[in-house]
């Protein structure tokens, strides 16, 4: 014998719980241990040494060892004859001995996470549980029904199912089922369509029961009965039924006799084979029952009160009123349906609100966005990009699409495919988002909560940033930077109270003081041109998947739980930004941001002035410090010649010297030149001097002097130059 | 000392009634650690605070109340003093059950040990907050008593006044669905026949605890729990209730007064040539169902006239016992394996009555046996982790 078995059966004979070892013999590719196991039996049975349901102090247990023991675990049996009218049993073939369910993991999982007395000490644990009547644990659920042979699988959304059971107790409902035979064994394979199509007689009709010529699918009725409300069966039974006598006794333990027997009879009459064959169409075989148990604690599995026990029953050669006693019964497997209740649960955050979204761009960062969030169940989708799916997609795309898939396929059309296999509502728009826009509610739903844009595109930002006035929904800007190293999530305040124009003008300012980002945007990595197939090429870098799924998923996870009210929300906008290190690390940063003031264009200054929210508290700040005296400084920030529109996004502190009275405020240039070289040179340019700023000790007008000084300034700069005048708690343009 | 655990809803609800602390306790190691023992098995609150919902003391003698000032906090939780590292802190109290006889004076009968004197300060200050706000206040501050006091002393109080055949469902302010506490004692004093002497014994509080498994409603198991109730006690109660002995009825049985023969005698053992079993008392106290365990929380008892506890009286537990398929045990005698100190002794409440847990709770399994399912490795505590794949 194996060292290992040996040791293995030492630990079984001298754990507490066995009286004795009975015997030890060789089987086909085992090793067979028979034991007498000691139960803790309730006081009240002590003297009489077995419970009312026929569990005894001392119990015999069969180990049976695999010889690949430790690799492969032992496991136990009961006698032949022990009560099977027990939960936590596992499926076996009557007269067999009884395999008792003794842990959720496998036994594989727990011998190896905690050894071999981790299973004797749940076999212990199961048997005084079985004697205890506590087999059934209202923390672990209601265990299901167990089926010890099924005969067909039938799909469904069982979420909804039970939601309208809960919505309202009906005895009976009627569903549209779809079958087909897998042999000719009447193996089926079903689903049953929600939501129910109604529960009186009328709701199902003859012509509902039919077979589809081009594919031998079947269309007939699915009949869900419901217990009462108040009703609660604390009853477990095993699975017995196989023909309509005994689905009557279960219907009639479960109070649901009439009302099933008085549904068959009428289902007979508009969908049996005689009366399909009177209509001069071929005979459905079969119909189906649910009957809907609510039990005294919510079923493992599920967060709901209502088992549901299926069972298809088929016609066989009966007549229009009468369903024989025999007529044969099979119990099938019930599968849930992906749907997004499930993938709610599954997730582990289940929200009855749908955030709608309106998805532009579906490329590597927009397609695995899309395909995480919709995997949460709580989200649905309008999908928008013009592109079509390439060969070199496939590196780095959310879908894989090969051959005819990838020739001539759209983006959206992948993406909202992949979408749709988990029944999240979704749909696609392909094409160019402006030029099919004549006015964005053209594109963006009224309903759509938030518009994401991931395309990464500049001219699609200037489109959503000068271009809608309107927008129905909250924009956010999702891109990447530097070969996936940063990425950025722009969350515009409400009524774009911050834009994203404002916010991408902020993060090219961050580049001044933080090297990261810096090197992100406009370091050795940013953007070059890649050439991929023949004549065609497209600006993008050369980054794997798993660089860009990282970073993605990251921001998809930031986004969600901004979006269900995990993080902190207001109406400022926020900016945040993640940054993957040499070691795969991520570090996140977090930009609140607070109204923009806009100063807009007139007559005598062609420009927008935007001003940041922390700008302009910040210019507040420095002049309230000292009212006696004028204060100032130097205003930096983006130029947007094509929109003209100036962004206001930093403060240089003004150089020392200058000089500040009552009256008027001095600026000392010294140094300012050699500042700016460096702000240019870290930011590719992108942020410039853009003028300066000064307060007044008294609320008056700028002064003559201060438009003389404007002026001299402007002359000496091609850039449009401000000066922003800080009087009587505000900001007014020079 | 009798710590119940009622598991419901999505927690536990941890009940402590009397305690008995001895300093030399936590190093004897031929006495049961208890203070070690229920720091084992208490939670901690999300301030790190050990607690229990609530504190039952029966009455105040000293071998019902001893270590409360050492081991238990007084005074408003904003007070709370955090142990030094390696120390444990003092266990918050959040709601006290307690006789009205906090209420009354020093006398010959009623004379105070120092752990019932803080436990009455404790009392009164939880009482007096009340008074003041005229509703129930935070954790730690609420108390409940069991029973009308003498002289409309609780009139102004009497929404947080257990009174005599209520069941209670409620433990700190929530609603436990699988408990249901019937209120037998502290009987008033007026229904003795010589009323004017104050006795702690009698007066104890009786409780009978119907308590169902996690889920469940209707309850599965009864423990009487009854403090020191004296012989008299138990031949009003019976007189009250020969009609209605489903209210006295158990399946654990805490022997009144640590075994003394005076729970069923008005002779003594001692000094009587033939000590006569009050018939009523012994009715009153044999309402045992099939398998009830009597339990003696005493020293080991002798075959001789020690009285508490009493050889006679054991006898007469063994007999009521064994009457109803049940058996007597004695704490001191539940001692494991090698050990010389006894050890807890532990039953869980099942839907099929009272079952002897013979394991011991481990520290690293305690996650594990909070939300300990029928599948019990479902949620295994300890061993290698085990990842997703």
């Amino acid at each position: 014998m194996p060292a290992n078995l040996k040791d293995a059966i030492e630990t079984l004979a001298h754990f507490p719980s066995v009286v004795q070892v009975e015997a030890i013999r060789s089987g086909p590719g085992n090793l067979i241990v028979d034991v007498l196991w000691a139960v803790t039996l309730p006081t009240k049975f002590h003297k009489i040494g077995v419970t009312t349901v026929g569990i005894k102090s001392v119990e015999p247990v069969q180990w049976v060892f695999p010889l690949s023991y430790p690799l492969d675990a032992p496991r136990p049996t009961l006698r032949q004859g022990f009560p099977t009218s027990l939960p936590h049993i596992n499926p076996f073939k009557n007269g067999d001995r009884v395999p008792p369910c003794i842990a959720e993991l496998s036994l594989e999982d727990l011998l190896h996470s905690a050894g071999l007395e981790a299973i004797l000490r749940a076999m212990g644990d199961w048997l005084d549980h079985a004697a205890s009547g506590e087999l059934h644990c209202p923390v672990q659920g209601w265990e299901a029904v167990r089926r010890d042979s099924v005969s067909g699988i039938i799909s469904t959304d069982t979420y909804a199912i039970r939601s309208e059971l809960d919505f309202k107790n009906t005895p009976a409902r009627f569903f549209e089922y779809r079958y087909f035979y897998w042999d000719e064994n009447h193996y089926g394979l079903g689903l049953v369509a929600t939501p129910s199509l109604g529960s009186s007689n009328s709701d199902f009709k003859s012509k509902q029961a039919f077979i589809l010529k081009s594919s031998a699918q079947r269309y007939g009725p699915a009949l869900v009965l419901q217990t009462p409300k108040d009703q609660v069966s604390r009853d477990y039974w095993p699975e017995t039924v196989s023909d309509y006598k005994e689905l009557k006794e279960l219907a009639k333990r479960l109070h649901l006799l009439d009302a099933l027997e008085a549904r068959v009879k009428y289902l007979l009459s508009v969908s049996s084979p005689e009366v399909c064959r009177r209509k001069d169409k071929r005979p459905i075989e079969e119909f189906l029952v649910i009957f809907a148990v609510r039990r005294p604690f919510k079923v493992i599995g599920t967060d709901s009160y209502w088992e549901l026990l299926p069972y298809r029953v088929l016609y066989g050669d009966t007549t229009t009123s009468h369903l024989p006693n025999d007529a044969m019964v099979y119990a099938p497997f019930l599968l849930e349906r992906t749907t997004p209740a499930l993938l709610q649960d599954v997730a582990g955050k289940v929200s009855d609100k749908i955030t709608h979204l309106t998805l532009i761009g579906c490329g590597s960062v927009g397609s695995k966005l899309s395909l995480h969030l919709a995997k949460t169940g709580r989200y649905n989708f309008r999908l928008m990009d013009e592109d079509y799916f390439s060969s070199h997609n496939n590196a780095r795309h959310g879908v894989i699409a090969d051959g005819f898939s990838c020739i001539g396929a759209r983006k959206t059309s992948l993406v909202e495919s992949e979408i749709r296999k988990l029944n999240v509502d979704v749909e696609s728009i392909s094409g160019d988002v402006i030029k099919s826009s004549n006015n964005t509610n053209h594109l963006i739903s009224k309903n759509t909560d938030y518009i994401i844009d991931t395309t990464a595109s500049l001219r699609v930002r200037h489109w959503l940033s000068h271009k809608c006035e309107y927008l129905p929904g909250r924009l956010i800007h999702v891109l990447l930077y530097g070969n996936a190293a940063m990425g950025v999530m722009a969350i515009e305040g409400t009524e774009r109270s911050v834009r994203i124009d404002d916010q991408t003008a902020y993060l090219n300012t961050l580049c001044v003081e933080n090297d990261s980002i810096q090197k992100a945007m406009y370091g050795a990595n940013a953007l070059s041109r890649q050439v991929f197939s023949g004549g065609c090429s497209s600006v993008t870098a050369r980054m794997n998947d798993m660089e860009i799924s990282l970073i993605t998923t990251g921001l998809t996870s930031r986004l969600d739980r901004y979006v269900s009210r995990q993080e902190d929300v207001n109406d400022d906008g926020v900016l945040t930004i993640g940054l993957v290190d040499d070691d795969i690390g991520l570090s996140w940063r977090h930009f609140s941001m607070s109204k923009t003031i806009v100063i807009p264009k007139d007559k005598a200054f062609d420009w927008n002035i935007r001003i940041l929210g922390q700008i302009s508290q910040g210019i507040a700040t420095l002049a309230n410090a000292d009212t006696s005296r004028e204060q100032g400084g130097v205003l930096a920030g983006q130029v947007c010649h094509l929109s003209k529109t100036i962004y206001i996004t930093h403060l240089v502190p003004a150089p020392l010297g200058s000089v500040g009275t009552s009256t008027r405020f001095s600026l000392n240039v010294t140094g300012l030149k050699e500042a700016f070289q460096d702000i240019h040179s870290r930011t590719n340019g992108q942020i410039t001097f853009l003028g300066t700023w000064h307060s007044h000790t008294t609320p008056t007008p700028p002064s003559p002097l201060d438009r003389r000084t404007l002026g001299e300034l402007t002359e000496n700069y091609d850039f449009p130059i401000v000066m922003l005048a800080y009087i009587g708690g505000r900001l007014v343009r020079v | 000392m009798t710590l119940i655990k009622i598991a419901s809803n999505d927690r536990f609800h941890y009940v402590l009634v009397d305690i008995h602390i001895r300093e030399g306790s936590t190093s004897d190691e031929d006495k049961c650690n208890v203070i070690n023992e229920l720091y084992e098995i208490l939670e901690t609150d999300s301030d790190g605070r050990p607690y229990i919902d609530v504190m039952v003391l029966t009455h105040p003698d000293e071998d019902h109340i001893r270590g409360f000032e050492s081991y238990f906090h007084q005074g408003a939780l904003a007070g709370y003093v955090k142990p030094k590292d390696g120390d444990r802190g003092k266990i918050v109290i959040r709601e006290i059950w307690s006789s009205p006889l906090i209420f009354r004076r020093k006398s010959k009968g009623h004379s105070l040990c120092n752990d019932a004197l803080v436990f009455n300060t404790e009392a009164k200050r939880r009482v007096k907050l009340y008074r003041e706000a005229g509703a129930i206040g935070s954790e730690g501050d609420r108390i409940r008593l069991i029973g009308k006091d003498i002289d409309g002393k609780t009139d102004d109080i009497m929404p947080i006044v257990y009174e005599i055949d209520d069941t209670i469902r409620t433990l700190n302010e929530v609603y436990v669905n699988e408990l249901q506490a019937v209120v037998l004692g502290p009987l008033a004093d007026d229904e003795f026949e010589d009323s004017d002497e104050i006795d702690k014994n009698r007066s104890s509080i009786i409780l009978q605890w119907g308590i169902a498994s996690h889920g469940y409603e209707e309850p599965s198991n009864y423990v009487l729990l009854a403090g020191d109730a004296s012989v008299e006690a138990w031949e009003i109660i019976w007189e009250k209730y020969k009609n209605k002995k489903s209210k006295l009825q158990y399946d654990l049985l805490l022997a009144p007064h640590h075994c003394s023969w005076h729970t069923l005698s008005h002779d003594s053992y001692k000094n009587s040539d033939n000590p006569q079993v009050s018939d009523d008392a012994r009715s009153a106290l044999s309402q045992a169902r099939t398998g009830a365990v009597i339990i003696a929380s005493s020293n080991p008892i002798k075959n001789d006239k020690n009285d508490p506890p009493n050889y006679g009286a054991k006898l007469e537990y063994v007999d009521i016992a064994e009457e109803h398929q049940g058996q007597f045990c004695c704490l001191a005698d539940n001692i494991e394996g090698k050990s010389k100190a006894p050890s807890v002794l532990t039953y869980k409440l099942t839907n099929e009555g009272p079952q002897l847990d013979k394991k011991v709770t481990k520290p690293s399994d305690s996650g594990a046996l909070k939300r300990s399912a029928a599948t019990s490795a479902l949620f295994s505590g300890s061993g290698e982790a085990i990842g997703h794949g």
